[in-house]
């Protein structure tokens, strides 16, 4: 099965050394979604940390798989 | 497990049994059936004739959904009975597996219904590890809902320890836990990615060590504030006299 590494920014860069052995690249998207929102829901209580996050999921050769990027901003109250 | 009827090794951590009692609870036929890591030993919808214990290993009691994920609701360490409300259920409602390799006894639910009739005693006290069970099952629908990812890793850590010291596996803060990140994604119904960058976090913090099939807590106040943990829901036993 193909190796797919996940590089998570959110209040500091997390290199993925490892990497994950997946089906494709649709299970590749299908994770790098799940930890999106896994990084969302562990946030939930405070600010935001930066003024963007991301998950970035490369295949073995560094090829880009997907990009998922969230960012927000607070209001004014 | 230690020599002996693995019954009796599990009733003796509640219980201080009468000769009477340990007696029957000897009469009991066991047999012994080793499997792999990852095999499965029973499927839901299974009807049971026999409950067993768990002697060695790791297992759990899991359910598929559709797509094919799997969660696992449930672990099973030594003297546990995954099954044991088989004696009164007429089916399986969850899969249970072998999480690492395993060694089961089983004994049927005709010697164990006539050891509960002629032992009330014995019998109530093996209800009571079925609402034992019941409580950590709670406790787990609780840390999947509403736990952040690392105090979820945290109380699952606080549990399997307390569990493997009162089975007596665990000492001074260290226990096997022979189980897979893959494994523990299905535990706390986080993405292997979570799991993996979760457990890098509790271990640069310093408060655990995972891998070669052990845990070790470095720092157990210090879980123990993270995970919110409170070891009341399991209830752990202090021998009580016939």
């Amino acid at each position: 099965m193909p190796r797919y590494l996940f590089t998570v920014q959110n209040s500091k860069p997390a290199p993925d050394t490892t990497g994950l052995d997946l089906a494709g690249p649709e299970e590749a998207r299908s994770m790098a979604m799940t930890e999106a929102g896994e990084m969302l829901r562990d946030h939930r209580d405070s600010d935001w940390p930066t003024p963007e996050w991301w998950v970035l999921v490369t295949d073995e050769q560094g090829s880009t798989v997907c990009r998922i990027t969230v960012s927000g901003t607070g209001g004014t109250v | 497990m230690p020599a002996g009827h693995p019954l009796l090794s599990k009733l003796a951590r509640t219980l201080v049994l009468s000769e009477a009692e340990a007696e029957a609870v000897r009469a009991i036929p066991v047999e012994s059936v080793a499997f792999k890591a990852d095999q499965m030993i029973s499927r839901e919808g299974d009807k049971h004739s026999r409950s067993c214990l768990v002697m060695e290993g790791v297992a759990c009691t899991s359910k598929v959904v559709a797509g094919g994920k799997r969660q696992i609701m449930a672990l099973h360490i030594r003297g546990d009975g995954p099954d044991l409300h088989t004696l009164l259920l007429k089916h399986l409602d969850s899969d249970i597996w072998a999480v690492s390799d395993c060694r089961l006894a089983f004994m049927t639910h005709k010697d164990l219904r006539t050891l509960n009739r002629e032992h009330p005693r014995l019998g109530e006290d093996l209800w009571r590890t079925t609402l034992v069970e019941g409580a950590i099952y709670r406790e787990w629908m609780v840390n999947v809902g509403q736990r952040q990812a690392d105090s979820r890793m945290a109380h699952l850590c606080c549990e399997i320890l307390l569990r493997s010291e009162e089975a007596g596996l665990g000492q001074d803060g260290t226990c096997p836990f022979p189980v897979t990140q893959a494994d523990l994604s299905e535990m706390t119904a986080m993405s292997p990615v979570h799991v993996n960058r979760t457990l890098q976090a509790l271990r640069e913090q310093g408060l655990i060590s995972f891998g070669k099939g052990r845990l070790t807590i470095h720092n157990w106040p210090a879980l123990v504030t993270l995970a919110d943990f409170r070891a009341d829901y399991l209830h752990l036993p202090t021998a009580k006299a016939a």
